[in-house]
């Protein structure tokens, strides 16, 4: 009996225990919300060293410029490598390893560049023209992940397909030429005005074929580049370390290293940063509006990227009352446009670190419409369509699934849209793959409607139009909404031979505006990048082509660290 | 002991040869064109195929798998990551392996310490305080998730005893048990309540059985008493559990190394599975099988050791 007491006695001094501390945990939490200003602990004392420290989320895969297409091996190697081009904040190309910007034949097709005298590798060699034709070459080769950049050159295409039956790491392309040491000319096969964006890419970058015929595939794990850093040690997983190139050809950076830690687990993150191991940090769910409302809003850093997230419908997906040209289908996918609250989406549901869509193209993107409206809430003009289309009040509308990836936050917006969808009568049902599953998925066409996004590769509008809209690159080359117009793919075809920029972005806006009217997307938000820097770092000036902490095209030799407490 | 030693390793042969097979079929049935993935979104397709075709990946199953069996059996060779271009499935396995077992060694320290003596301290003083306290500290760490505690740990503990929060610097012995310091005690405290529980039933048993009495009336101190006589008989199912929760930590410590950001073999095989890496998949759970299949052997052997009668059942 004695037992059976003092059982029950400790069970309940434990409930009582435990209730006493949820409670004051609660109280703590409710009062903390209550206050105007949080207060946020943050250590801000720069690594007294000079390094600048970076989390990542996962180890970049790669390092070796032709295999680069993850945004943070990208962030990485655009540190240890440089391109022909680059850009300037503005998004404005500029030359890089090219002493000026190329002279354009008039029909288009021929660029002649000049390389910049005494730059050299982090090995010591000067590098020369023929080190570009070696590296443009290697795009074609069977390993690289972006030979599309440089099939707009004459003999490309023939080199791409004979590599891909041979080992040949570098196969002659004949549109490629030396002309002196320093000269260089790239010849197209025809008009391709974009083309100039792809030698600003890190894929483009220059290597010293000594080191990579040294290496092997293990060029990758050894990079060597004319960058503002060269790589140091890599521990794969763990951590990697970047040292300052004295020798850079715009100068010392004033940096001594950029060390990269590897912690998968956000919260991990912020305690280090809090900490105050980091410089930089992504921000994560509920990181941004506690931040913004602290005492450390000054280290919360936000600016547009060039970002559009839709929810793409299959219009070659038979069964699916979606697909197709006839009038009912376009009326459902313009009700489905109407029904969502993107604002929700956007402020509450992402805590403002996204924004209503008012087209395909984000600001920043050369051809934006600032003055097209964003789509907006119209539940009763959504209620007209679906009567208009044979379905009044979604009665008799057959139930179709939205295709998502398990990343982020696509289950909670699937959810908030279904939601929205189930309010006017559209029935959607939801699907939740992994990244793997899910692209070949949409790649095949399976899905009826499905979630991607896509970021910018460079900030022109052909990025986004001809990859997700031309007919020709209907299923894997990016056109996964099958989406085939005549006058859309007339106007991104005029716009190739178009080198008048005006000219060309009459030409697309005309393409976007017709896609948009065809409503071949719901089409969703565009993004911010949001990320916490410390105050003492000057001169990180981030771009609309930056992804969070990676800095893309940021300057790092001016990057430095102030002292603790700088504004 | 030798003739059982060599029956148990030959009767692993079928079970990693199984292994192998089951891992290629799932390999084959996962959705995710293993090209596609390794060349990106936006890769050409004609790309892909090439690919795919210069990997091997287009062979029938069959003949994927006959070369793997010929690789791993005449050269040890697990092959080349699909992800990480120039890196040996070897090579990376033996990096995390490193990690994982380290980590597992040292949890299984601190699970050892706390829980048995835990469970000791419960058996002897039962039915008092001490033994409800040890007992309800159990449960609550049975029913802890690790991603939890290692987030409590980093944010209240790590400050206070001045540890790094993440992260695994292997430059000194010292370093490495710094680094490890965190994890190794959030995934230990977790085994060491399954143990304590454990460790004060056998206890609690042993120490009503008559030889435990003669040695009390043979004058043997209290502590002889407990720890000659009552924990060696009380330790084969304690034995049992513990080589269990080694052969868990050293395969399925993903969690503790995803939070704390050690680069073990959990996670590096979690990593592969997402990007398709169909090599290191392969290789890194047949690993994983090897290892269990291993402790598993260890810890039978070890009952021997324990309770001598096993070994003369057994021989």
């Amino acid at each position: 009996m004695s037992n059976v007491l003092l059982r029950t006695g400790l069970s309940l001094s434990c409930l009582g225990v435990l209730s006493v501390t949820l409670i004051c945990g609660c109280t703590a939490r409710m009062d903390s919300d209550s206050d105007v200003v949080r207060q946020i602990t943050s250590v801000s004392a720069p690594h007294p060293d000079g390094i600048f420290r970076v989390p990542l989320m996962t180890n970049p895969p790669d390092l070796d410029p032709i295999l680069v297409s993850d945004t943070t091996s990208d962030g990485v190697a655009s540190k240890i490598f440089n391109t022909l081009l680059d850009y300037d904040p503005q998004l404005q190309l500029e030359p890089c390893l090219a002493t000026a910007m190329p002279e354009i034949s008039a029909d288009g097709t021929q660029y002649n560049f000049t390389i910049r005298e005494g730059v050299r590798f982090s090995n010591g060699r000067e590098i020369t023209a023929t080190d570009f034709k070696y590296s443009l070459q290697r795009l074609a080769s069977v390993r690289s992940k972006r030979s599309n950049l440089i099939e707009p050159i004459r003999g490309a295409s023939e080199a791409i397909e004979s590599a891909r039956s041979s080992s040949v790491d570098a196969p002659e392309i004949s549109g490629i030429e030396v002309l002196g040491e320093r000269q260089l000319q790239i010849t197209l096969e025809k008009p391709h005005a974009p083309f100039i964006y792809h030698l600003a890419m890190v894929n483009t970058a220059v290597v010293p074929r000594e080191l990579v015929e040294e290496h092997g595939h293990s060029f990758s794990r050894n990079p060597t580049g004319t960058g503002p850093f060269i790589l140091e040690e890599w521990r794969e997983g763990t951590s990697l370390s970047l040292r300052a190139n004295p020798d850079y050809f715009e100068g010392s950076p004033k940096l001594a290293a950029i060390h990269y830690r590897v912690i998968p687990e956000p919260l991990a993150q912020l305690e280090e940063y809090k900490a105050g191991n980091f410089e930089v940090l992504a921000v994560t769910q509920g990181v941004y509006p506690k931040w913004s409302n602290s005492n450390r809003a000054n280290e919360v850093l936000s600016w547009p990227s060039l970002v559009v997230q839709y929810y793409g419908f299959n219009l070659e997906k038979e069964g699916s009352p979606y697909a197709g040209d006839s009038a009912s289908a376009r009326k459902l996918r313009e009700a489905v446009n109407l029904s969502v609250d993107r604002k929700f989406l956007g402020e509450v549901l992402l805590e403002g670190r996204f924004f209503p869509a008012n087209g395909i193209l984000p600001p920043g993107i050369l051809g934006h419409n600032s003055e097209r409206p964003a789509f907006t809430l119209d539940r009763e003009r959504a209620g007209q369509l679906l009567a208009e289309a044979g379905y009044p009040n979604g009665e008799g509308l057959p139930s179709v699934d939205l295709w998502f990836n398990t990343q982020g936050d696509n289950a909670k917006i699937a959810q908030a849209v279904q939601e929205d969808l189930k309010k006017v009568g559209i029935p959607i049902g939801l699907k939740m793959l992994d990244w793997g599953a899910f692209i070949e998925a949409t790649d095949s066409g399976e899905p009826p409607f499905f979630r991607l996004g896509w970021v910018a590769d460079y900030p022109d509008p052909e990025n986004f139009l001809a990859f997700l809209f031309h007919s020709k690159n209907k299923g894997p080359n990016g056109n996964v909404s099958f989406y085939g117009h005549p006058q859309v793919d007339s106007l991104i075809d005029q716009s190739y031979a178009v080198t008048d920029m005006d000219e060309r972005i009459r030409l697309l806006r005309q393409a976007e505006s017709k896609i948009v009217a065809d409503s071949p997307w719901l089409f969703l938000l565009f993004g911010r990048e949001t990320i916490l820097k410390k105050p003492y770092v000057k001169n990180f000036n981030p771009t609309g082509m930056c992804d969070d902490v990676q800095g893309n095209h940021v300057r790092w030799h001016l990057v430095e660290l102030g002292k603790p407490g700088a504004q | 002991m030798v003739s059982y030693t060599l029956r148990r390793l030959l009767e692993a042969v079928p079970v990693i040869l199984l292994v192998t097979l089951i891992v290629f079929l799932l390999n084959a049935a996962i959705p995710g064109d293993p090209g596609r993935i390794r060349l990106g979104q936006r890769a050409d397709p004609a790309a892909v195929d090439a690919y795919n075709e210069a990997r091997g990946y287009n062979d029938s199953l069959p003949v994927q798998y006959g070369r793997y069996l010929w690789r791993l059996f005449t050269q040890f060779d697990l092959g080349e990551s699909d992800v990480k271009a120039g890196k040996s499935v070897n090579e990376i396995l033996e990096e995390a392996f490193v990690v994982t077992l380290r980590l597992a060694l040292l949890s299984i320290v601190v699970a050892l310490i706390v829980g048995i003596g835990a469970g000791i301290l419960s058996a002897v003083k039962s039915r008092t305080f001490i033994d409800y306290a040890s007992m309800l500290i159990a449960i609550i760490g049975v029913s802890m998730p690790v991603f939890w505690l290692g987030i409590l740990m980093i944010i209240y503990v790590a400050p206070v005893l001045g540890l790094p929060r993440t992260g695994f610097d292997d430059s000194s012995t010292y370093t490495i048990l710094r680094s490890l310091a965190m994890p190794a005690t959030a995934l230990g405290l977790l085994s060491s309540a399954t143990i304590a529980r454990l460790s004060r039933s056998a206890m609690l048993d042993v120490l009503t059985q008559d030889y435990i009495r003669t040695a009390r009336s043979k004058g043997l101190s209290e502590a002889v008493v407990i720890l000659k006589h009552g924990m060696r008989n009380a330790a084969i199912p304690i034995v049992t559990v513990v080589g269990n929760s080694f052969g868990y930590l050293l395969v399925g410590a993903v969690l503790t190394e995803t939070v704390f950001a050690l680069p073990g073999l959990g996670r590096e095989v979690v990593e592969a599975i997402k990007t398709r890496d169909r090599e290191l998949i392969t290789g890194g759970i047949l690993l994983m099988s090897f290892v269990f299949v291993g402790v598993n052997l260890l810890v039978d052997l070890s009952y021997a050791w324990f309770d001598p009668r096993v070994r003369d059942d057994r021989s």
